[in-house]
């Protein structure tokens, strides 16, 4: 199906005599599952998935991988043209029209404290949640009546894997537990993520802010395209 | 309204009627699949890909007595291919032997479904409500017409409506609402206590109101209405759906390149 993909898109831009000669340089932050720097990138879907739509426009597609810090420094100072996955809202990025894809936030336990509906929000009444800094964390959650505990530390996941381990955290809120909660992820054994279904966030492909309007509309369009043909969860799920 | 427009809203009728019978015997496979879903351990490959399929399409026929609908509709094939990947999203949960109740109940399984279907954005809406005062997840509060809807099932004991000049967001659309009666099943979480599994062994004077799901129990009888199945169709997807593939060139060419239909 990848093949396909690919062969599809070359085939619609070439056909409309837009394939540009010029290079586009990608950044890109770790999202696993979509994106894992622990493998070759270019094995990472969300990867293939981006390169085969911007192959269909540009002769050379250029990846390079980030902290999110130095990607949003890179992004700012226009040293890439575009960077994924990011949380557009969070960021205040400029950026594709369409997410690439979204997913729902919800919260990790303890497997003998899980919580499998989070619409039993009197259930979470008086818990003590973790929550990294700055991560922006559902109204619903906050009216819960819910202790929300700050993680300050620079890697806020380990924080919040002990603090949940040593009993000072009844569990931690997540923007996509099932990067968690896993079968490829040894936390899985360990933790038990549920979500807050009906609660989605989209992570974007961020442009950088002076990219020309032309260019803009041009990857757009082809994304926004792809994306109604063929969506990214469609692709991982079928390329998995 | 002409003969084509007459013929094309009945076209809708039957389609929809049969997406909500596809929905209904998803959730009722849902229910009769607790303790395998719930289970440690052994053998639950039928609740992925093909034979989840599979069971549900014979769920259908049981249920509904009749064979399942020809699979000829994009809109069919995206509803069980979603199915599949609510099912795939859910591995890691249903596979998880140290958890001993995971939540995946028909409501929970019918909501998933409806949010992927909204994601891949078929103009298709899809969920189960009630009455505001009798409904659990406020995501599932009815709007003015599924109210109405509710009420004339309650006044005039309607078995399904179908609404040929509905809106939604403002938007044309076709609308239908299946009410439903509550069966044995949905008293595990909505009867009374004494039908709560959690009871089960307990002496009356311990037994929980509260059900597996953390919700207080509503008290309900066999038979009671439970809300009901609202689905709608914005007319512009469901024209789209019908002539994508031969009033448009490109998309001609996508569906048979991807075998989309």
């Amino acid at each position: 199906m990848r093949t396909k993909l690919h062969i599809y898109f070359c085939l619609s831009f070439f056909c409309s005599g837009i394939i540009n000669a010029e290079t586009i340089k990608v950044g890109v932050v770790e999202f696993p599952p979509h994106i894992d720097f622990s493998v070759n990138i270019s094995k990472s879907k969300a990867h293939q998935y981006v390169d085969d739509i911007l192959k269909g426009i540009y002769s050379k597609v250029v990846f390079k991988t980030y902290s999110r810090g130095q990607a949003l420094i890179e992004l700012d100072s226009g040293t890439i043209d575009l960077l994924f996955p990011v949380d557009v809202y969070e960021e205040k990025l400029r950026h594709l029209s369409k997410p690439l894809f979204s997913t729902v936030p919800g919260l990790c336990f303890k497997k003998k404290n899980f919580i499998p509906i989070l619409s039993a929000l009197h259930r979470l009444k008086g818990l003590n949640i973790g929550v990294a800094t700055g991560s922006p964390v559902l109204p619903e959650l906050k009216r819960s009546g819910v202790n929300l505990i700050i993680l300050t530390e620079d890697d806020p996941l380990r924080q919040a894997v002990e603090m949940l381990m040593s009993d000072n955290l009844d569990a931690f809120y997540h923007p996509s537990p099932m990067q968690i909660y896993n079968l490829d992820n040894p936390l899985s054994k360990k933790l038990a993520c549920s979500k807050f279904h009906g609660y989605p966030s989209g992570f974007y492909l961020a442009v950088k802010k002076n990219m020309r309007d032309e260019t803009y509309r041009t990857i757009d369009e082809a994304f926004s395209h792809a994306l109604d043909i063929k969506s990214y969860d469609d692709f991982y799920l079928e390329n998995k | 309204m002409n003969n084509i427009e007459t013929a094309k809203d009945s076209d809708a009728k039957v389609f929809i009627d049969e997406v909500s019978n596809i929905y209904m015997a998803s959730t009722y496979y849902i229910f009769k699949q607790q303790s395998l879903i719930n289970q440690k351990g052994g053998d639950k490959s039928a609740l992925f890909g093909k034979p989840f399929i599979n069971n549900i399409k014979n769920a259908y026929e049981s249920k509904f007595d009749k064979k399942f609908p020809k699979e000829n509709r994009r809109l069919f094939t995206t509803l069980l291919k979603a199915m599949i990947d609510v099912m795939e999203d859910n591995r890691t949960l249903i596979y998880d032997d140290e958890l001993s109740f995971k939540g995946l109940i028909p409501a929970i399984f019918a909501f998933q479904l409806s949010e992927k279907l909204r994601r891949k954005g078929l103009g298709v809406k899809i969920k189960f409500t009630n009455f505001p005062s009798s409904i659990r997840n406020k995501l599932n509060l009815p709007d003015l017409w599924e109210v109405t809807a509710m009420e004339n099932f309650k006044r005039y004991n309607e078995k399904a409506y179908f609404d040929d000049e509905a809106t939604l967001n403002g938007i044309p659309a076709y609308r239908y609402f299946v009410p439903m009666k509550l069966e044995r099943f949905c008293l595990n979480c909505h009867g009374i206590p004494k039908q709560n599994p959690l009871n089960i062994g307990l002496q009356k004077s311990q037994w929980s109101n509260i059900d597996m799901t953390g919700f207080e129990m509503e008290n309900w009888q066999l038979g009671d209405f439970g809300g009901g199945l609202s689905v709608t169709i914005y007319k512009k997807d469901f024209l789209e759906l019908e002539q994508l593939c031969e009033l448009n060139y490109i998309s001609t060419f996508a569906c048979h390149f991807f075998a989309l239909e």
